[in-house]
């Protein structure tokens, strides 16, 4: 009898919390959402700086002080309201939200984040905006309860840029741990949507809503828990999201139409928006890429929309500039030097031809292909990752379309370490990478493509092609927060960038993102498009996680 | 008792040297794990947390001998370090978690395809000529002959895939506590049907080979004739006097079919996603893991030796000519 009592209570009770939060939110809470992990096996590992499972936490246990939503172009509030940079832009004042707590009901203050912000400055392993790191912080204080102001060491406008990578973890249970970066966190305590850990096996773990959210009376979140299942690879959630078991995907599916969106194409979907920028990087240091005539060539030959369809399923979307930034900036693209440049992006092969011989490229041999104006032979390798397949395949079609024009080129596949280590020397003739540019500003791209600070750090930037003007350019940038300068910056960085054709934009790489309406609903699409749907990156994820709700 | 000692001095050196190889191996492959980590997140990681990486998972910890003689010691005292791919969880704890799969799963599907194995050989070559003795073994030959890979591949798309008669992956249901209920244990069994019948598939055509081979040696011996004189029962015969003697060179292809059945295990595993050593082995592999990889080496290195040690002894006990 008692026991039935307690249940009836228990039922009660649940039906009341269902009801109210009906009437506050935009729907109903309650539901699981189930998302793969790529891992060997779960562990009782909740620590954000962890290896392990930062993805598991980040975002959704440890909310950011705010996210960059680079689609819409604006900045989504978390724990912070707002941010206000110092006149001279040496320093950044952070205004919190009042009346945060974390999980376990104490107060989440200014202290917190300067406590988390200080880590990384002893630790590099801690120091998860990088700052500390790279010089730019000097010091960061708490000027009152719900204030922080970071004092930087230089002029910089950027630093908001960085500031969402930031975990802040209560300090009033993390000052007691001796190593962080070890530390297991096996009991978190979390200021996120979803903090309580529910159940932890090697192949599965759920956890479930903060009992003191500070959005729960906006009825957030609707769902009352993740579950995570551990995969060992892609193929393994092809299936597992084919036969319902898991409603969100971030992965590779081959032949997706088919395997996937034909067996129940009103819930089973995917949304593959423009990410970063693939380009084919050439070594301008050596014949023939020295010639710029021969570099336009290059890119002239290209027929992007067919490598799309044919050597990556027509996942990708095709670059039409050679600005050196993608799709996924499109809201930074100037109509004005796009204009002068485009025709480079289009396929047009015996304008290529024409280029070619009247910078005197001719056929000495009779073989077919074309040799250098000094008779030498043209001849070289194009490097990809052994096993990148998508990727061999479109180094092979570029050597197809090279060929076209007479020009020979070989896909050469390298081992990881082989191909690091070129791209970062400049030790390769030509080469496939992505490129920073699905960033939070186009600055960054650049700054990746040509900054000599970079030379030998990045995959991008030992092609040969830099200058002590773009050097200042790229600073100038990102010391000033005159938002005019800052777009007559772009558009010059963008007209270096075409007209000396270092590297040979191919496509914008997908964003993966498979999504399953059978149980949930909410979902970003191409017609809802409220933000780039990215499991694998705590600020998106969360705006995501915040939408989604139980059917 | 000399002949333990012989036997048991030569598995010692044995295991050293296998247990150098395994230290050597990893170290000749290009690319390090730290490299390996960054090629996996196709590099979107900031290049100044790579320094800080290498420090932590110890990868500038000086020349070749130093890291070898850490490597002993670590394998004298069982404390094999860290993870990489889960740092900082320690590889044994990993272990422990992935072995009784392993065991299970290769265990399970050694003893049902000898089981069957045996029997069909031992009744094959008894009734040479008849209808099983023209059609199993080679059918059997040809199902081996198929790739593991593929046989398991073509298994998980038809009954696990389309038809949704078996799960597609783990080792038992994760939404259901583990412990000795009939819910969780069947829920384990049906998770295992897939991967022992893949094993079984490709193991039994050797055991049937072996089985029929030893019974016609033995079954042209005068003992058989002679039991055969004395007017036993076919059954009899077959079973005590011809398969018992057979038994012999057998015992001795277990041994070394320990070895096979985990190559198995790797393919199977990961086509079931099944939570064991295989899999962990061919992950780890890929991530350049050197404490992960060290240690499922090591431990299927021992697996292998221990197994051919037992079956030493039991040879011991089932050949009395070498006792002396």
């Amino acid at each position: 009898m008692k026991k039935l009592s307690l249940a009836l209570a228990i039922s009660t009770l649940s039906t009341g919390m269902v009801a109210t939060a009906h009437a506050e939110g935009k729907h109903a809470q309650g539901g699981v959402l189930t998302v793969p992990i790529i891992t060997q096996a779960f562990v009782e590992d909740f620590n954000p700086y962890s290896g392990a499972q930062g993805d598991m936490v980040g975002g959704t246990m440890f909310e950011p002080l705010w996210a960059v939503n680079a689609l819409k172009g604006e900045i989504n509030w978390r724990l912070a309201s707002r941010f206000t940079y110092d006149a001279d832009l040496m320093g950044l004042t952070i205004n919190l939200k009042d009346g945060l707590t974390w999980s376990d009901g104490e107060v989440l203050d200014a202290e917190d984040v300067v406590f988390s912000l200080n880590l990384g400055k002893d630790d590099a392993k801690l120091d998860a905006t990088g700052q500390w790191g790279s010089g730019k912080f000097a010091s960061a204080e708490a000027t009152d309860s719900l204030t922080v102001y970071i004092k930087f060491t230089d002029r910089d406008g950027t630093i908001d840029w960085h500031l969402p990578r930031l975990h802040v973890v209560p300090e009033h249970i993390w000052k007691d741990v001796e190593d962080i970066s070890t530390y297991k966190n096996g009991n978190p305590v979390g200021s996120g949507p979803i903090t309580e850990v529910t159940q932890v096996k090697d192949n599965q773990i759920q956890i479930c809503r903060n009992p003191n959210y500070y959005k729960a009376d906006e009825g957030l979140p609707y769902l009352d828990c993740i579950k995570f299942r551990q995969y060992t690879d892609n193929s393994q959630i092809q299936a597992a999201l084919i036969n319902d078991e898991i409603d969100w995907g971030s992965n590779f599916i081959a032949d997706i139409e088919k395997t996937y969106v034909a067996p129940n194409p009103e819930n089973h979907g995917f949304w593959y928006p423009a990410n970063d920028l693939i380009n084919v990087y050439l070594n301008t240091r050596e014949a023939p890429f020295s010639d710029i005539n021969f570099r336009k060539a290059f890119s002239m030959a290209l027929d992007r929309p067919m490598i799309v369809d044919l050597a990556a399923y027509g996942y990708p979307t095709p670059e039409t500039h050679v600005t050196g930034i993608g799709e996924f900036f499109k809201s930074h693209f100037n109509d004005e030097v796009n204009a002068k440049y485009d025709y480079l992006a289009e396929y047009n092969p015996n304008k290529a031809m024409d280029l070619l011989g009247e910078s005197g490229y001719v056929d000495v041999d009779g073989d077919g292909f074309l040799e250098n104006p000094d008779g030498t032979e043209i001849n070289f390798d194009i490097h990809v990752v052994n096993g990148w397949t998508d990727w061999v395949q479109t180094v092979q079609m570029v050597s197809e379309y090279l060929a076209e024009i007479g020009i020979r080129a070989n896909t050469k596949t390298v081992d990881w370490s082989v191909y690091d280590a070129a791209l970062k020397e400049g030790a390769y003739q030509a080469s496939i990478n992505w490129s920073k540019t699905n960033a939070e500003d186009p600055i960054q791209a650049y700054q990746d493509y040509f900054h000599t600070s970079r030379q030998g750090m990045s995959w991008h930037t030992n092609h040969g092609v830099s200058s002590p003007e773009v050097d200042a350019l790229i600073d100038e940038y990102l010391a000033t927060s005159n938002a005019e300068r800052r777009k007559a910056i772009l558009a010059e960085l963008m007209a270096f960038t075409a007209e000396s054709l270092a590297f040979v934009p191919l496509f914008s790489n997908p964003t993966w993102y498979q999504y399953n309406a059978t149980r949930i609903g909410g979902w970003p699409t191409a017609e809802n498009a409220f933000v780039q749907p990215v499991f694998y990156e705590s600020s998106r994820k969360l705006i995501t996680f915040e939408q989604l709700y139980a059917k | 008792m000399n002949f333990v000692v012989r036997r048991f001095s030569f598995y010692f050196i044995a295991i050293m040297v296998a247990i150098t190889f395994n230290f050597v191996i990893p170290r000749l492959m290009p690319g390090d794990p730290v490299d390996a980590l960054f090629a996996a997140a196709q590099g979107r990681m900031p290049l100044e947390t790579l320094q800080a990486y290498k420090e932590m998972l110890g990868f500038v910890d000086g020349p070749m001998w130093v890291q070898y003689l850490k490597y002993i010691k670590s394998i004298f005292t069982w404390d094999l370090g860290p993870t990489i791919m889960l740092y900082p969880l320690p590889v044994t704890e990993l272990l422990a978690v992935k072995v009784p799969w392993t065991v299970g799963l290769a265990g399970m599907s050694t003893v049902i395809s000898i089981f069957i194995g045996l029997i069909i050989g031992t009744y094959a070559s008894y009734h040479r000529g008849g209808f099983v003795d023209r059609f199993m073994p080679g059918f059997w030959a040809f199902v081996g002959a198929m790739p593991q890979p593929v046989t398991a591949l073509f298994i998980f798309f038809i009954l696990a895939l389309s038809w949704k008669w078996f799960p597609l992956s783990y080792g038992a249901n994760p939404d259901l506590d583990p412990g000795l209920t009939w819910e969780y244990v069947s829920s384990v069994l049906h998770h295992a049907v897939l991967p022992i019948s893949c094993m079984i598939l490709g193991g039994i055509g050797a055991w049937i080979f072996n089985m029929r081979n030893a019974m016609i040696n033995v079954l042209g011996e005068d003992y058989i004739t002679m039991a055969k004189a004395k007017g036993l029962s076919h059954g009899r015969i077959m079973t005590h006097y011809a398969a018992r003697n057979a038994l012999l060179p057998v015992v001795t292809a277990v041994s070394m079919q320990i070895g096979f059945v985990m190559a198995g295990a790797i393919f199977i595993e990961t086509v079931f996603n099944y939570p064991g050593v295989g899999l962990l082995l061919f992950k780890a592999l890929g991530s350049r893991d050197y404490p992960t990889m060290q240690a499922c080496f090591l431990l299927i290195v021992v697996f292998v030796l221990v197994a051919n040690f037992i079956a030493d002894l039991l040879y011991l006990w089932l050949d009395p000519r070498l006792r002396t």
